[in-house]
């Protein structure tokens, strides 16, 4: 007996796409979930505040977008049982920037205040980079509206990390260079951990609960396989359109189902593999 | 009939300087040894109020030292949390002539000890700066490297400090048996635990004060031979004492000494002055209360006047720029909210052995 579908809202900007490629393409792979976007690229959904049981805007622009893409320019909270927050800058880019200013003793590649200095990351203490971590992330568009959302109502909140740059990323010079160093440095597998635990603390202390980037789809740490990058597609009404070669972005619909997979796991809602 | 006193100027005559006076610019309280220009490179150091000096000089765009500055993108309030941005250094503050002579020569001989660190659960702070790290650090490894970074900084703010401003708060401290080190805060108020075995209580005397002070002066020539010194006495009231004696009894001997023990360092030494900040605050013929309702913080209005006078003295204040802040602003003196949160705004080690009173 089939029970009936649990409505998931997933929220965000371009990264919303995959999810939204996933949940069209293997549809059958979660039978309980029904999937409802409701986000637009940028920072559109920064303009959103929860007010009286939806996500309203005042901003005509905003909506606009929101309306052209999602065909729904507020949500009524009321009658979704879960939401999953994705993309709007919670990722490790957050942690990379902290320790490309900053180091502390915890990096594997840190034997003490002389290798700091040299390297022009002043040491700090563990406590301060957590800190300073956990400050950058909670300043996030994706933190703030999971942590309004889970404020705001009685169903489940999830934040899904976004992805971490493809591994083609170190080819493209400055704009990835501190992914490079730390991962040069033997820092990465570390960096990874690091954030993912920090994540999950905050979110647990919000009462969201946090969307690790699987496992497999890491390579490094710090970076994610091709193979989930790969054909990632945009953020469009008409779909089918695919980033450019070169985006290190944005994943693919693999990269999502693995996602949702898990999603379904933490709901307690059945996956039907294919046969 | 000729005497001493009658050619002297008007603010040699209490009537004249004090009672007639402009109590709000002090014409001539404060009239200093040497020059502070806009380059010139400032550092300071000491109790709280230090922190108001550093803000002050700050706000006129003095190129106020700051060898370990916060993180680029740290938010003000973690960065000051986290000891950054209060003084020219993350050394917390400093409240006795003792306390930064022990630093200045740990920075000469790159002296760490492992004995000087403490525990609360599970976490380490380093004692002679335990503030600076509100969660402390997760080994004594951590500890020992990040004062051995400190200490390498420091070495580089004496050496280019033209101006040395150092802010003297207390004659009372606590001292660690074992090393004999004294500390800026008592055991037992942000970690460790007070074992009368090990930390003994002293009240520095006028003559270990200024047989320190001079050491100070002697020690930071060695590491800039032009070093001038600023010295000034902290206005606000001690928090307790463990003297035994009453309070305020207490705070008179620790406020009367650091103000003599500085004015007679000032009357020996060219390269040493003396601002008069404690006696703009205290004396009582200033037109209204310069202290919130507690008796100890400072009403923000006065310190406000108290850093005008210093920065007048060197000609450094924007009045201009201030007196369009003060007409874009002018809630800060009269909203009680804003007064109550002025506590807030200084990070005092000091003030939390009032928060463990029984």
């Amino acid at each position: 007996m089939t029970l009936p579908a649990k409505t998931v809202c997933v929220l965000g900007n371009s990264h919303m796409a995959a999810f939204v490629t996933a949940s069209d393409q293997w549809a059958a792979r979660w039978p309980e979930m029904r999937f409802i976007p409701f986000g637009a690229h940028g920072k559109s959904l920064e303009c959103y505040r929860v007010e009286e049981g939806a996500l309203v805007s005042d901003d005509a622009e905003a909506r606009a977008r929101l309306l052209a893409l999602t065909g729904q320019d507020r949500l009524d909270l009321a009658g979704i049982d879960a939401f999953v927050v994705t993309g709007l800058q919670f990722s490790i880019f957050a942690p990379v920037r902290v320790f490309n200013q900053v180091s502390s003793m915890a990096l594997p590649s840190v034997a003490g205040h002389r290798d700091a200095v040299e390297r022009n990351r002043p040491l700090t203490s563990g406590a301060l980079t957590e800190a300073y971590c956990r400050e950058r992330l909670r300043a996030t568009l994706g933190y703030r509206l999971a942590r309004d959302l889970a404020q705001a109502g009685a169903a489940p909140v999830f934040l899904a990390s976004q992805p971490r740059p493809a591994v083609s990323a170190r080819e493209q010079g400055y704009k990835f260079a501190g992914f490079t160093r730390l991962h040069e440095r033997g820092d990465g597998i570390w960096l990874s951990q690091e954030y993912d635990r920090i994540a999950r603390r905050i979110c647990r202390a919000a009462g969201v609960r946090y969307l690790a980037q699987p496992p497999r789809t890491i390579r490094d740490g710090l970076f994610t396989k091709y193979k989930f990058m790969r054909g990632s597609l945009r953020l469009a009404k008409a779909g089918n359109i695919r980033h450019p070669v070169d985006d290190v972005i944005h994943a693919n619909a693999d990269f999502a189902r693995l996602m949702i997979d898990q999603l379904a796991a933490a709901l307690d809602l059945s996956i039907v593999p294919a046969e | 009939m000729k005497n001493p006193y009658s050619d002297l100027a008007p603010s040699a005559f209490w009537k004249t300087g004090v009672v007639q006076t402009d109590k709000t610019l002090w014409p001539d309280l404060f009239v200093p040894k040497f020059a502070i220009e806009p380059e010139t490179r400032v550092a300071t150091a000491g109790s709280c109020f230090a922190q108001r000096i550093r803000q002050a000089l700050a706000d006129q765009n003095m190129p106020i030292l700051d060898v370990e500055p916060a993180p680029e993108a740290l938010q003000e309030d973690l960065a000051r949390e986290f000891g950054y941005g209060l003084h020219s250094a993350r050394y917390g503050n400093i409240y006795t002539p003792r306390q930064l002579l022990e630093l200045l020569q740990d920075v000469q001989t790159g002296t760490v000890r492992e004995e000087l660190i403490w525990q609360r659960k599970g976490r380490f702070f380093d004692m002679l700066r335990p503030n600076v790290e509100p969660d402390g650090c997760a080994s004594v490894r951590e500890v020992l490297e990040l004062r051995r970074l400190h200490l390498a900084r420091l070495r580089g703010l004496f050496e280019t400090t033209d101006v040395f401003v150092f802010t003297l708060g207390l004659t009372e401290a606590w001292l660690h048996g074992p090393t004999g080190r004294c500390l800026p805060v008592a055991p037992g108020v942000i970690a460790g635990e007070y074992d009368p075995g090990t930390y003994r209580f002293h009240n520095f005397s006028h003559s270990e004060l200024l047989k320190d002070l001079k050491a100070i002066r002697a020690t930071l020539r060695q590491f800039h031979k032009k070093i001038k010194i600023i010295l000034t006495t902290s206005p606000v009231p001690i928090t307790a004492t463990a003297s035994g004696d009453h309070v305020l009894n207490a705070s008179t001997y620790t406020k009367s000494t650091l103000r003599s023990v500085a004015g007679e360092m000032a009357m020996r030494f060219n390269n040493v002055d003396y601002f008069p900040g404690y006696e703009i605050v205290t004396t009582w013929a200033r037109d209204g209360m310069a202290y919130q309702d507690n008796l100890r913080s400072i009403r923000p209005e006065v310190v406000a006047d108290v850093m005008a006078v210093f920065l007048d003295a060197y000609g450094l204040r924007d009045t201009q720029d201030s007196a369009r802040r003060d007409a874009e602003d002018p809630a800060p003196a009269e909203d009680p909210e804003y007064l109550d949160g002025q506590e807030d705004d200084l990070v005092c080690e000091e003030s939390l052995i009032e928060a463990l009173q029984k």
